[in-house]
């Protein structure tokens, strides 16, 4: 209950965030394919995946659903929903609190769901990424409730082109619960494979997946490919993979290509699937992208904003909590330093005649050393100082 | 008698014309041997059709940020090159802009074949954006090839700036390691069979 009210007041506060900052995208994928599920009747599938994604500050909600009809009016739909809310940054360090649901639905057949809620810590050095997360939940399958718990480790990295990204899952899942024996959590000297309680076998399903994957982009193709391996001592192990392929034809549509074998999930008990679809990408919006990283010294905190034009000018602000005094000189002043004004607590301001177009210009801060407003890519002027470009729409 | 008369009254028409192309902003921030050097420049790029203003800012920049004389002239005849090549990779249809920012991709490293295949590809549409985010691209370390690629693919299928810089910020947020453009996941997995009882 705690647990649940953080989340929701750090939802509250996170959809507080200025609505500028908020980003909403979205994709539909529609094609056709082959299918060949486990213990099952093989055919040919059409399939629709609608997804969408929204961001705001630091809130990310994401949704995606699939739906698929076989032959004989059989049809599958799949869904899924995720809120994320994260911390800022502290150096490379960052916390992220998660929210998930799934469910499936089936012709005439019950479906399940699955929610479950949890952290990751992140590491975030350079040019490459590290987790650890903890997760609690609840999965419902075939009249049946069953507590779940997951605990996973990860990390990716940029190598050249490619982006790679390892993780390994830790699932446990209290299997009694599917016969209606009692709640093996109160006799957790039985929550190993194999032992009988009131006549009901009690078993704790344990697995681990771990899955490598890249991505990587050459010319306008991109592709996508994981491999993963199932460790169980209490489920078959398999191997799980996929590729796909993406070309872009026209500004917001590509043709995609996919094929792979998805695992059966033991916590649900669906199947588990190889299969083949070829079909079109409409993308709606543009992508959705985590907000940028905060600058990395204090010095450099600040934001930096040239404003739209207001008449003949614009506004130029900086925040800069700590100067005394703010000088900007640029290609629009001829680059004669120009003294900002302070602008509530924190910032300073000026508005400048500047035309569209790229500009060239730099700041000063208490009459130390010209370099790049804070937010901007530093770029190192001929003449030993610090500058930057920036392009005005 | 009356030909040296035309003569003296075009040079006296001439002289004041010479003494306004002077840029007056030289002489006041740069000393007066340096601002003669930029003015040369000036003027040769004049001639040659190339934007003047460029050559100016660079100059007053060095000034401001306390160059020599020697490295003013100098950065400002290497422009003077730059905007140059910029122009024969772009033509003469190019905008000031778009020969400034041509001219950095240079300097950047870029071959101006990337930049005259980008122009063809925008088909008439603004070139500052998607050049500023090639110079960009290399400056953040993504190899030239690689840079003029992605750019020149946004460019063929006709993308908006909008989607430039975002390539800029995504390349920007890999190469820092953070996720980019999540919503391009696997495409097309079919949904489930329903569950299994075993």
């Amino acid at each position: 209950m705690t647990r649940t009210r953080s989340l929701l007041v750090c939802i509250a506060l996170s959809a507080g965030a200025p609505p500028a900052a908020a980003q909403l995208a979205g994709t539909l994928d529609m094609g056709a394919g082959t299918y060949r599920p486990e213990r099952a009747i093989a055919g040919g599938i059409a399939s629709i995946v609608p997804a969408m994604q929204y961001r705001s500050g630091l809130f990310e909600l994401s949704a995606i659903g699939v739906y698929s009809d076989a032959p004989a009016g059989r049809w599958n739909f799949q869904g899924g929903a995720a809120a994320a809310v994260s911390t800022p940054r502290f150096g490379i360090f960052q916390v992220e609190a998660i929210g998930q649901a799934e469910w499936t639905s089936h012709y005439r057949v019950s479906g399940t769901t699955r929610f479950s809620a949890g952290a990751r810590a992140y590491l975030r050095p350079k040019g490459a990424n590290f987790w650890v997360g903890r997760f609690h939940g609840q999965a419902s399958s075939l009249g049946t409730r069953r507590p779940l718990q997951r605990n996973e480790i990860g990390g990716s990295a940029t190598l050249g082109a490619v982006r790679v990204e390892f993780s390994l899952a830790n699932t446990k899942v209290d299997r009694s619960l599917m016969f209606g024996g009692p709640d093996p959590r109160t006799d957790s000297d039985s929550l190993s494979a194999g032992p009988v309680t009131s006549g009901r076998q009690v078993e704790r399903l344990v697995l681990t997946d771990a899955v490598l994957s890249g991505r990587w982009r050459i010319r306008s193709l991109e592709f996508d490919a994981s491999l993963g391996r199932r460790f169980s001592r209490t489920t078959p192990e398999t191997t799980i993979w996929g590729v796909s392929a993406s070309r872009g034809i026209a500004p917001s549509v590509a043709v995609v290509a996919a094929a792979g074998r998805s695992g059966s999930d033991p916590v649900t008990s669906v199947p588990g699937a190889r299969y083949f679809a070829l079909g079109l990408r409409l993308k709606v919006g543009q992508p959705v992208l985590p907000p940028a990283p905060a600058p990395a010294t204090a010095s450099m905190t600040a934001p930096f904003r040239i404003g739209p034009a207001l008449g003949a000018a614009r506004e130029i602000v900086i925040q800069a909590p700590t100067a005394e005094g703010v000088e900007l000189a640029g290609d629009f002043t001829d680059w004669k330093p120009v003294p900002l004004q302070p602008w509530g607590e924190n910032a300073w301001r000026a508005l400048l005649p500047i035309s569209p177009g790229l500009h060239r210009l730099a700041i000063r801060i208490d009459g130390g050393a010209w370099q790049a407003p804070p937010g901007t890519r530093a770029l190192t002027s001929e003449f030993g100082g610090e500058v930057a470009e920036v392009v005005v729409e | 008698m009356s030909a040296a008369r035309t003569l003296l009254v075009s040079l006296l028409l001439t002289l004041p014309g010479v003494a306004a192309a002077q840029d007056a902003r030289l002489a006041e921030r740069l000393d007066g041997a340096t601002a003669a050097s930029v003015q040369q420049t000036v003027d040769s790029a004049r001639s040659r059709g190339l934007p003047t203003e460029p050559l100016v800012q660079k100059a007053l920049e060095g000034g401001t940020l306390g160059a020599s004389g020697d490295k003013i002239v100098a950065a400002v005849s290497a422009l003077h090159g730059q905007l140059g090549r910029a122009r024969s990779a772009l033509g003469r249809s190019a905008s000031e802009s778009e020969l400034t920012a041509a001219a950095g991709a240079l300097r950047a490293g870029l071959p101006p074949s990337a930049l005259s295949r980008l122009q063809s590809l925008r088909s008439g549409k603004p070139l500052v954006v998607p050049i500023a985010v090639l110079t960009d691209l290399v400056a953040e370390g993504v190899p030239p090839e690689q840079a003029t690629r992605s750019v020149l693919d946004l460019a063929r299928e006709g993308r908006p700036d909008d989607e430039f810089v975002a390539l800029r910020r995504q390349i920007q947020i890999r190469r820092q390691g953070g996720t980019a453009d999540p919503m391009n996941r696997p495409a097309l997995r079919p949904a489930a069979d329903p569950p299994v009882d075993r």
